[in-house]
């Protein structure tokens, strides 16, 4: 150290700081916080430990490296819209696919349980709701976790074999991942929020009879549409992609109307495609989503990595699941957000833990970790646009990279921080931010708020780390 | 007068941070006391004993921020309330976009960080010092009350780490010509120092520089490093670094008196050291230094004389052109004849330390705060009694408030009160200069000593008033600067520690032989 020239981290008074900077010295001041008190198992902060020591540091860390080149180099293309059991793999007719982690039928909250029901009216599979209730309840229709079926389930994210899934491929890496399309008019509709109608299944109908193969034409016309480049300047422009999607949309819709001018299109065909273009708020929601779980997808199975690849909820449980532990869930009862209601006379009791697929998208820098790229979040928040710097800053703790494509203004350009890496939850007690949308206890929409993934998942899957590795 | 506490909810400021605003409060006209920090019991406690707790602020929790005023009305705290929300703003726009929230991030972003300076309140400072050993950079650590063991187990993970761990409770470093926590800044040298004493190795490098020499490195290693428990792991560590560093030709260390066990580390280290090194234990036995021909000082004047010596190969004596005979001769002259004690009231505590062991060797009892003698403690350290010397940086007198190296208001506060005494005689004073500490404290000090002396004068008495200025001239405050400003206070100025207590033994034994 002696002959070294000096470079300082300063943690406490700033007049030390200040005495070093006056001599010229470089270095930092921390905005040094004392550490929420995290309750924490002697057993996890063993392994914890264990994980600094350099033999175990240098797999977890190379690990993490090969990860990090999967995230700066995603390149995700948006190529179609197809029915899930004509593209996704494992899914078949006799099974409904649900938001969040694995859950008993038991103990799922009713709005997945009758978004369950609502998916075999659809599909035919029974004649009553009562029918359809015990058949899930049995087993006889498999009601299975979209996550591990690369499908991200929005809201209680009910998606059944013959809807219609958007897909998005990461040409970096081959993989994909599918989200279902947001629902037009009818807004969260059956994949969203569980309801369903004569409208919902018309609509449903509607997509997968006309605007599916027409936009999975002209898309495979153009050999997909590039989505990153798309979402680079949205972040830009004021988007964090997961509550907002403006300035994306617009750039993609763009894109998408002169691609369905070009292809001579039917003209009934054509003016259904632009008339849900023009009538579905943040129809471009889903892509983002798709191409979030297409790059996590690349992700899923490094040994010793230490990555999220998975922060997603059921309206009861909470779970996580991380790449060097592969479809693993890590679980924890499910936060409540917090936040703006639509109206005054929303109860907070009414309104459901978490529930929902869509924080994949904070899973890879974008959403909360990008808070400080759109001052108009932090503002429908109630809060400010330092406020969202600040949350990123924050973020910035737990991730291991600042991302390489979304790049924020506020921030002076550095990249939004991305690849969260459970080591440093664990360390930091800093619980990830994410951003999402408040729904009812029956399905209803009550307004938008963020609420932080348990610090308890990132424990269980620091334990799980050290059975799976001897540590 | 009021007393108001307002309580903020979860909210966090640090707390030196919070000392420098609550003294910027108390200057606030009409506002008599102000003490700001978390609602600790530890800082209730505080607050309590400063009469500035109200129900309110009892009910606070750690969380939460205690704004305790009092002053003579409430519209006057409502301003100085108003004053402090201000002063926060200021910061937090001054700490702008670029913060790191944690070692951890701040190292993944500027990876070739080697030292982190850590002073957080010692509850969170263990945790700190680990994780930034854990990233590989070098820890010196302002921080006290960190329990022992953690000081051990960080000292440890820094030895196996090759890093060093300077603290906790480590008062100044002087790495590669950056001074680092309360320092001097002087010319770099061949004389490298480790020590566990903050103005005593500030007083040695002080003194080589004045003399035309320099400090190639100076190793705090915080007050325990030499207790049984810790061992002397960063003395010998720093011992062995500056025996390898090519620019170090003679080592001094300095040191309290250390636990036997790790005394005898030290002397094997020591002695199988390829450099010179002089050894000072501050009251210390040099009986086992002898006997294993080890070299030791008894002062810091012969710590550095020596260590002079040994970089250049003769015989030096510190510069010092004052004729201490002549000025005793002519302040003996002035007192009245009520006046007969000496009281020292000082900064350093290494300062005070060997004041105070010169004073008992050589002139006899001396009350204290922090006396090595139990039967010469005093029994209110707020109230001096025959010859006296305080420590006045002991946490007794600083409560709620930085250090008075920092913050000089309790020693202006004492000044005052022994000035008063119609029995005080001399007073000394020493000022601390370097980075991190008052920036003016000459200035601060001499506005009262000009009032006191004024007062005694038209009381029919001579205040004298001695000093030293542990500092150099390449200091931020200046040496020369702080010096001619106390002279112009008519203070008399000598050149080192133990001077200063000569020339005041020299006053009383004139004035008893008078």
């Amino acid at each position: 150290m002696l002959n070294d020239k000096i470079k300082v981290i300063n943690v406490g008074t700033d007049t030390f700081y200040d005495a070093v900077k006056d001599q010229g010295i470089e270095g930092v001041h921390l905005n040094w916080q004392p550490k929420a008190k995290v309750e924490i198992s002697e057993e996890a902060k063993r392994i914890y430990e264990k994980m600094l020591e350099p033999s175990i540091k240098e797999k977890i860390d190379a690990a993490n490296q090969k990860v990090i080149e999967l995230f700066n180099n995603t390149d995700p293309y948006w190529i179609g819209m197809k029915p899930a059991k004509e593209v996704i793999p494992g899914v078949e007719d006799g099974m409904i696919i649900h938001s969040g982690p694995d859950i008993p039928w038991d103990e799922m909250c009713e709005t997945q349980k009758q978004g369950g029901v609502n998916g075999i009216m659809y599909e035919g599979y029974a004649k009553t709701e009562e029918e359809a209730r015990e058949m899930l309840r049995t087993g006889k229709i498999k009601f299975v976790s979209a996550n591990d079926f690369h499908l991200v389930g929005p809201g209680s994210g009910i998606t059944t074999p013959s809807m219609v899934v958007n897909v998005v491929e990461d040409r970096n890496t081959g993989a994909r991942g599918f989200c279902p399309p947001f629902e037009g008019p009818n807004r969260g509709g059956l994949a969203g929020w569980g309801v369903f109608n004569e409208s919902i299944r018309e609509h449903l109908d509607m997509v997968r009879d006309v605007i599916a193969p027409a936009i999975t034409k002209v898309l495979e016309a153009n050999d997909g549409m590039a989505m990153k480049k798309i979402f680079i300047r949205g972040v830009e422009m004021g988007d964090e992609l997961h509550s907002r999607q403006d300035a994306t949309g617009l750039i993609a819709t763009n894109e998408l109307v002169k691609m369905l001018i070009d292809a001579n299109l039917p003209q009934d065909a054509f003016k259904k495609c632009i008339d849900l273009l023009y009538g579905t708020v943040r129809f471009f929601h889903p892509l983002g989503m798709a191409s979030a779980m297409a790059l996590l997808e690349s992700v899923r199975n490094v040994e010793y990595s230490t990555v999220v690849t998975t922060m997603v909820g059921n309206g009861v449980e909470y779970g996580i699941k991380v790449s060097g532990l592969g479809h693993k869930w890590n679980n924890a009862p499910s936060p409540k957000l917090t936040g703006e209601y639509v109206s005054a006379n929303v109860n907070d009791d009414e309104v459901l833990p978490w529930i929902g697929d869509s924080c994949i998208l904070e899973a890879t820098g974008l959403g909360g970790f990008a808070a400080g790229a759109a001052p108009a979040v932090m503002r429908s928040l109630d809060k400010t646009m330092q406020d969202g710097v600040e949350q990123s800053l924050e973020m910035r703790e737990i991730a291991l990279i600042d991302n390489a494509n979304y790049l924020i203004p506020a921030l002076n350009y550095v990249g939004s921080p991305t690849a969260i890496d459970i080591r440093k939850v664990i360390d930091t007690g800093i619980e990830p931010v994410i951003h999402g949308g408040m729904i009812s206890k029956t399905g209803k929409r009550l307004g938008a708020g963020t609420a932080r993934v348990p610090y308890k998942c990132f424990e269980k899957a620091i334990i799980a780390f050290g059975e799976k590795y001897g540590i | 007068m009021v007393v108001i506490n307002y309580v903020e909810k979860n909210v966090y400021y640090d707390s030196v941070f919070l000392m420098k605003l609550a003294s910027k409060l108390t200057n606030i006209e009409g506002i008599d006391n102000a003490s700001i920090g978390m609602g600790t019991p530890l800082n209730k406690d505080t607050m309590a004993d400063l009469e500035l707790l109200t129900s309110e602020g009892s009910e606070a929790t750690a969380n939460d921020l205690i704004i305790a005023i009092r002053g003579e009305n409430n519209e006057i705290c409502d301003f100085a309330k108003a004053e402090f929300e201000k002063s926060i703003k200021e910061k937090r726009q001054s700490q702008g976009t670029t913060a790191y929230r944690s070692i951890g991030g701040a190292k993944a972003a500027l990876p070739d960080s080697n030292l982190a300076i850590i002073s957080v309140a010692g509850e969170y400072a263990a945790v700190e010092g680990k994780r930034a050993l854990q990233n590989d950079m070098n820890v010196f650590m302002f921080s006290d009350n960190v329990p022992i063991e953690d000081e051990v187990e960080l000292k440890k993970l820094a030895q196996e780490k090759g890093l060093y761990m300077m603290g906790p409770g480590c008062g100044l470093s002087f790495i590669n010509g950056v001074a680092i926590g309360l320092c001097s800044m002087v010319n770099r040298g061949d004389i490298g120092l480790v020590g566990a004493s903050g103005s005593g190795i500030q007083e040695v490098m002080v003194l080589v520089h004045r003399n035309g020499f320099g400090v190639s490195h100076a190793i705090g290693t915080g007050g325990r490093d030499m207790s049984d428990e810790v061992g002397g792991i960063t003395m010998i560590q720093g011992i062995r670094a500056l025996e390898a560093d090519e620019s170090t030709k003679v080592i001094a260390l300095i040191s309290k008196p250390p636990s036997q066990s790790a005394l005898m580390k030290v002397i094997s280290v020591v002695k199988e050291c390829k450099k010179p090194v002089v050894i000072q234990f501050i009251n210390g036995d040099n009986q086992v230094l002898k006997e294993n021909g080890i070299m030791y000082s008894e002062s810091f004047d012969q710590t550095a004389e020596m260590v002079m010596e040994l970089s250049s190969g003769k015989k030096v004596k510190l510069q010092d052109d004052m004729d201490y005979e002549k000025i005793a001769d002519e302040e003996v002259k002035k007192f009245s004849g009520e006046q007969k004690y000496f009281r020292g009231i000082l900064c350093g505590g290494s300062l005070t330390d060997e004041a105070q062991l010169m004073w008992t060797k050589q002139k006899g009892d001396i009350y204290s705060n922090v006396a090595f003698d139990k039967k010469l403690m005093l029994d209110d350290p707020f109230c001096s009694k025959e010859h006296t010397l305080i420590d006045i940086g002991d946490e007794i007198f600083t409560k709620g408030r930085a250090h008075v190296a920092i913050d000089p208001t309790a020693r202006v506060n004492r000044f005052i009160k022994e000035a008063r005494d119609k029995e005080t005689a001399v007073i000394y004073l020493d000022f601390l200069l370097g980075y991190a500490l008052h920036p003016d404290p000459a200035s601060v000090m001499s506005k009262a000593i000009i009032e006191e002396k004024a007062r005694a004068k038209s009381e029919g008495r001579h205040l004298c008033v001695v000093a030293t200025i542990c500092g150099s001239d390449m200091d931020p405050q200046g040496f020369e600067e702080q010096k001619q400003i106390l002279l112009d206070a008519g203070v008399i100025v000598a050149e080192t520690n133990s001077r200063v207590v000569n020339l005041a033994m020299k006053i009383i034994n004139k004035l008893e032989e008078r």
